[in-house]
């Protein structure tokens, strides 16, 4: 049985046109780490709300371990669900110490208890010995975990995570992203997070929600929601996605590659192919048979590859990841054919 | 909070309470006056009786609303005011009771005293005109009215229509010559004035001797007061001006007293007539004479010297009975002659 | 969690702000017969003119005394402007009827100036000359005493809120004088209206230097018909000052127009032009005119009274004042942060509508004269003995109470501001983050939002304090008998001449009313200029 589960819940603003949150169910296994991605605007910071308690629903329902925490007209107090929140800056309590952050919502326990667990909670976040500092002697990424470690100590059934690692410097959100999946994973918690990154969502989540406009695009876990998005919104959404109007693309080896990502919800009644730009190479003309030219128009240094930008007959625009070591350059013409792994 | 809020409560009502019963040797005096020698003649008061005079002192208006309010629960025993009409008002609203005694009937002009008995007057303060020395001659200057007159443009000085003291003087002119004429001496004043009113009566007699004005309407024990004083300029700014004690040859020079009564739910009634005697004996008049300049409530000039340097002068007795009620009327023509 | 308790005192708490101008409209109603007849033929235009040429002769003084003094100390640098920028303030301990005391002789002084007057332009010019002169003086003394609002306000505009575009302008080659009056002068019309209109209400409530100098515009007039027993007459004239406020606010209104009160400029302070000597000498000369006539002048004379007559009899008394004066000012401030608390917290916790309206209702409080606030917590407090006769022993008791509801009714909103702003700073993330760790609405308040309010409620508490402590106009009306605080004895020795012996009451008052005045610029400083 799913630990969290939400069905069709709705929830309106009084003067805004659209629904902030239209109509969205899923559920969410026992330990398991569920993303909702979307950009601003998406619902998905209401829906956290919504879960939390800080928000009412206007139709629908929530339970969590079975229980109704959450219908219209009210539900179970914030302070008695049981479910706890990491916020986006944190807001940790500046006039308390680390320490006492911390142990702010244990409740039940002997002084001895307390310590016991303020020193696991520590020792959890690699926070030794930090008990006595305030908030504000911290750094950006110790009050990060801090703030985890506090809404852990109370042992919540759920926890929720508010765009958890968008105030970080990309370097240390690297390392800030791994340790929280660690620290999760460590404590069996199941857990809920939002953001608008998708890279925190690929990386963090066991499952992915997509959120637009309020309503649900895709749930899946993040390979299928990758590599087999449901429809064009959620393919763009989690990186550059190529359409090619064709119903398929030749090899020169022979062979034709169909991969297309189609149906429900994509773009109507036109059929062709969904191909990501790292899933082309290039190959130069003269070797391509009829495979499909183009001719490049703008060639982007990103790192380890290059983005390659083609027009191709037709008007039809192609991006490719190239990263052979083969040169291309600006006003040249090269083949776009389909890398090995991904024909058939 | 609530606690010491409850303790301030609390204080206020231990203190009422001790001053509702009052201990035996004590009389709870309600005084419009604050001089110093009061507090002397209060101290030989113990030293001779053995009571002890305990004093609250302010204004008399706030007074009479006090024992108005207190009702016969007031520990009050005897009311002092500085004015003649507010002691009728007191009178006529039932505050005093009525007492007599040999002593007090000798002692008192029966003119200036009350009919019935329910205060006495201790001090007569005479209102007159100081003028400059230098600037008037004798015998210029002979009556309230003349002072209106158009010849005095711009060199007149008074204090506000507000003192009770300018009210009585006007309550005694409305009595003596009607409304119309009295409200038509006021806008002359007014006109004549050399500034709007401000200060008390020292002031007016400083400015007119500094030369800003040539009269002023004052209390003579005012001008006693400055000839005395050990501040060198107030001495000077005394000598530079005399006493005018006008309407001689009419009714007399307006008298103002100040009086005791007995309040009228006193429990000491036999001390607080026995401090209306002492206050018009003689050792009390002379110290009054002497410090504070009033006149004795008998004109015996013998008892001061200041008092002998001014001389005799004639009382107006004869506006005196009426001046408590023609205070309101009084009021209304200050306002209407346009006297701040 | 049903509030209702919350909800029951937070009313109460508004009914009591507007019990006092309740009874004064209705009370003005009854009817006033012949005294009112003859106070409208021959004083209540009398009063409605002076009112009017006082406040806004006042206000123009104030207005030329703090804005080109807060200008600058904001914008350029010169030796001792950081001493300026907070000594400017001191006028706010030193009240007006203090201030008079030391200058009231020197008025008295004049009497050789009028006698060349005479001589030189005759009777006419000589006459007129007295009737202006006490009119310069007191205007000259409120105004010396008030131009803090309107410094403060300008400083906090100029240093901060308009930095980028004075920047902007000088950038753009706009000389000083050039900056001054066609960008900061306009940008600062916010600013200068809030400060202005908050000097015109203090000087409609002052008693004290108006008396002082002999001037008598509405607020002395109420008060002479109270003392006189002419309650109905009181009222109407209360009314008539209440009129008077509600064009006074219909202006500020009119002239604040659609822009907010804070202008929301660009972030950064601004950085300061140094100056040369000698026109860092005339701005320093510019600060000190003000910062003289207000505090230095008139404290330099008190203290030298005082010092001559320390061996007096009066002592006494003065310390009997004194205890007066601190025990109603530091019961006020209790019942007002308590109060406040209550209200800002309750609406916090409940989010209830009803709150909110109290608490804006709490906040007129201020606003209202204080004249009306007097004659209308004294009709209470009489009805309430006449009622009650066995209180009437306890006469004196009521009055302390009377006092302290006037207290609470005028002061409420300046422990409401502060409390209110304090709460607004805590990020109301922090609040639901307690209630996801197990608090329920009352306890996230109480553990999270208090703690991190509490200098806001002290800053709150200490300016009521200070205000309490330094007041004259209600007090001098509800006193009960015989009791006084250091600011009526002050009054009262001065209306008896006695100057000097007014001295050292008044200079006590100002220098308690400094111990109060040091924390709170230091919470103002911790808060960012």
């Amino acid at each position: 049985m799913s630990l969290l589960e939400v069905r069709n819940v709705c929830r309106s603003y009084r003067g805004a046109g659209c629904p902030a949150v239209d109509g969205v169910s899923f559920d969410v296994p026992e330990r398991k780490i569920l993303g909702l991605v979307g950009e601003s605007g998406s619902g998905k910071t209401t829906l956290l709300k919504i879960l939390a308690g800080l928000e009412d629903l206007d139709s629908g329902e929530v339970r969590l371990g079975g229980e109704v925490i959450a219908k219209p007209g009210g539900g179970v107090a914030v302070e008695r669900r049981g479910i706890g929140m990491v916020f986006q800056h944190h807001a940790l309590f500046p006039h308390l110490t680390v320490g006492r952050n911390i142990l702010f919502g244990v409740r039940k326990l002997g002084k001895t208890a307390k310590n016991d667990l303020l020193r696991e909670m520590l020792e959890l976040v690699g926070l030794e010995g930090m008990a006595e500092r305030f908030p504000h002697e911290l750094s950006g990424g110790e009050r990060q975990r801090v703030a985890l470690a506090r809404a852990l100590a109370p042992d919540p059934k759920l926890l929720l995570l508010d765009e958890p690692f968008s105030s970080l410097d990309t370097r240390l959100r690297h390392s800030v992203r791994d340790e929280t999946r660690a620290i999760l994973r460590k404590r069996q918690t199941t857990a809920v997070f939002v953001t608008h990154d998708t890279g925190d969502a690929l990386a963090v989540a066991d499952g992915i929600v997509v959120l637009r406009n309020g309503t649900v695009q895709q749930v899946g876990a993040p390979p299928e929601v990758y590599h087999a998005p449901a429809n064009a919104y959620v393919a763009s959404f989690f990186g550059t996605c190529n359409f090619l109007p064709f119903h398929s693309l030749k090899h020169p080896s022979g062979g034709k590659v169909s991969c297309h990502i189609g149906p429900p919800g994509g773009i109507a009644a036109e059929a062709g192919l969904w191909v990501r730009p790292e899933d082309l190479e290039l190959v130069s003309p003269g070797e391509a048979g009829d495979a499909l030219r183009g001719k490049i128009e703008k060639v982007t240094f990103g790192g380890g590859f290059l983005c390659v930008d083609l027009l191709c007959p037709e008007g039809v625009r192609v991006e490719v990841r190239h990263n052979a070591p083969t040169m291309v350059a600006v006003g040249e013409e090269w083949a776009i054919v389909p890398k090995a792994e991904r024909r058939g | 909070m609530r606690m010491f809020r409850n303790k301030l409560f609390f204080g206020f009502l231990l203190v009422s309470a001790v001053n509702a019963t009052g201990a035996e040797g004590e009389l709870h005096v309600y005084s419009h006056r604050h001089y110093e020698a009061d507090q002397k003649v209060n101290a030989l008061f113990k030293e001779k009786t053995g009571i002890v005079v305990k004093v609250v002192n302010a204004e008399v208006n706030q007074l009479v609303e006090r024992l108005k309010s207190e009702g016969a629960a007031s520990p009050a025993d005897v009311l002092i005011a500085v004015d003649a009409g507010q002691m009728q008002r007191a009178a006529a609203d039932g505050l005093l009771q009525a007492v007599s005694s040999e002593t007090l009937l000798k002692n008192t002009p029966e003119a200036m005293r009350d009919a019935e008995g329910r205060w006495y007057p201790f001090t007569l303060r005479a209102r007159g005109i100081v003028v400059a020395k230098d600037r008037v001659k004798e015998g210029e200057l002979k009556t309230y009215e003349d002072l209106a007159k158009p010849e005095w443009r711009g060199r007149v000085l008074s204090r506000s229509s507000t003192s009770a003291y300018n009210q009585a003087l006007m309550a005694s002119i409305v009595v003596a010559n009607g409304p119309e004429a009295a409200e038509k001496w006021a806008e002359g004043i007014v006109k004549n004035l050399a500034r709007p009113p401000q200060g008390g009566d020292r002031d007016q007699i400083k400015a007119v001797a500094a030369g800003l004005a040539d009269a002023a309407i004052t209390n003579s024990y005012y001008l006693g007061l400055l000839l005395n004083s050990p501040d060198a300029a107030e001495r000077k700014a005394g000598e530079a001006v005399r006493m005018v004690f006008p309407n001689q040859d009419g009714r007399g020079t307006h008298t103002n007293v100040s009086a005791a009564g007995v309040v009228k739910h006193s429990k000491h009634v036999d001390a607080a007539t026995k401090y209306l005697e002492f206050l018009v004996s003689e050792d009390v008049q002379r110290i009054y004479a002497n410090e504070t300049f009033e006149h004795p409530v008998m004109m015996d000039l013998s008892l001061g010297g200041q008092l002998g340097k001014w001389g005799e002068f004639k009382v107006d007795s004869t506006t005196f009975p009426e001046l408590g009620k023609n205070l309101p009327e009084a009021t209304r023509l200050f306002d209407k002659a346009g006297w701040k | 969690m049903s509030g209702w308790p919350a909800r029951g005192v937070a009313w109460v708490i508004a009914l009591l702000v507007l019990l006092p101008v309740a009874v004064v409209l209705f009370r003005a109603g009854a009817p006033a017969g012949e005294a009112w007849a003859a106070i409208v033929e021959n004083r209540l235009w009398g009063h409605l003119w002076q009112t009017g040429l006082l406040v806004g002769c006042v206000a123009v003084v104030a207005l030329l005394l703090g804005v080109p003094t807060a200008w600058v100390v904001s914008v350029y640098d010169f030796p001792g402007r950081n001493g300026m920028k907070w000594l400017l303030l001191l006028p706010v301990a030193m009240p007006g009827f203090v201030a008079a005391v030391a200058y009231v002789d020197v008025l008295a002084g004049l009497v050789p100036f009028y006698i060349w007057v005479r001589k030189e332009w005759g009777i006419e010019a000589f006459l007129n000359v007295q009737v202006v002169m006490p009119w310069v003086f007191a205007v000259g003394v409120l105004g010396a005493t008030l131009y803090p609002y309107v410094f403060l306000s300008c400083r906090a505009l100029f240093a901060k809120q308009a930095a980028g575009e004075l920047e902007a302008a000088r950038l753009l080659g706009c000389g000083s004088a050039g900056v001054f009056l066609k960008v900061a002068l306009p940008m600062a019309r916010p600013a200068l209206v809030a400060g202005g209109s908050l000097v015109v209400m203090e000087a409609m409530n002052d008693y004290g230097v108006v008396s002082a100098f002999g001037l008598t515009p509405l607020t002395p007039g109420i008060f002479r018909a109270w003392g006189e027993g002419e309650v109905a007459v009181a009222m109407r004239l209360a009314v008539f000052l209440m009129l008077f406020l509600a064009v006074v606010l219909a202006v500020e209104r009119w002239q604040r127009g659609r822009r907010l009160f804070e202008v929301s400029g660009a972030e950064g302070l601004l950085a300061r032009r140094k100056l040369g000597f000698g026109k860092g000498l005339v701005a320093l000369g510019i600060c000190l005119v003000p910062l003289g006539i207000g505090f230095l002048v008139p404290g330099w004379r008190l203290a030298g009274w005082a010092w001559d007559s320390r061996g007096s009899a009066e002592i006494v008394g003065h310390l009997a004042a004194g205890w007066n004066s601190f025990s109603l000012a530091a019961g006020a401030a209790v019942l007002v942060s308590v109060a406040a608390l209550l209200l800002v917290a309750g609406q916090r916790v409940l989010k209830s509508k009803s709150i909110l309206v109290a608490q804006k209702i709490g906040l007129m409080g201020y606003g209202f004269p204080s004249a009306v606030v007097a004659v209308g917590v004294g009709a209470v407090v009489v009805w309430v003995s006449q009622r009650f006769p066995w209180a009437s022993g306890l006469a004196l008791s009521a009055s302390v109470s009377g006092l302290m509801f006037a207290y609470f009714v005028r002061y409420l909103a300046v422990g409401i501001q502060p409390v209110a702003a304090g709460f607004e700073r805590v990020p109301s993330a922090l609040r639901d983050a307690a209630r996801t760790l197990g608090e329920n609405p009352l306890g996230a308040v109480l553990r999270v939002d208090l703690p991190l309010v509490r200098p806001a409620v002290l800053a709150g508490a200490t300016l009521c304090f200070i205000d309490v402590f330094k007041e004259l106009t209600l007090t001098l009306v509800l006193r009960p008998f015989d009791f006084e605080t250091l600011a009526t004895r002050t009054y009262r020795l001065t209306d008896e001449g006695r100057m000097a012996e007014a001295a050292l009451p008044g200079l006590g008052l100002v220098l308690l009313c400094l111990a109060g005045l040091i924390p709170l610029t230091l919470w103002m400083k911790g808060d960012g200029e």
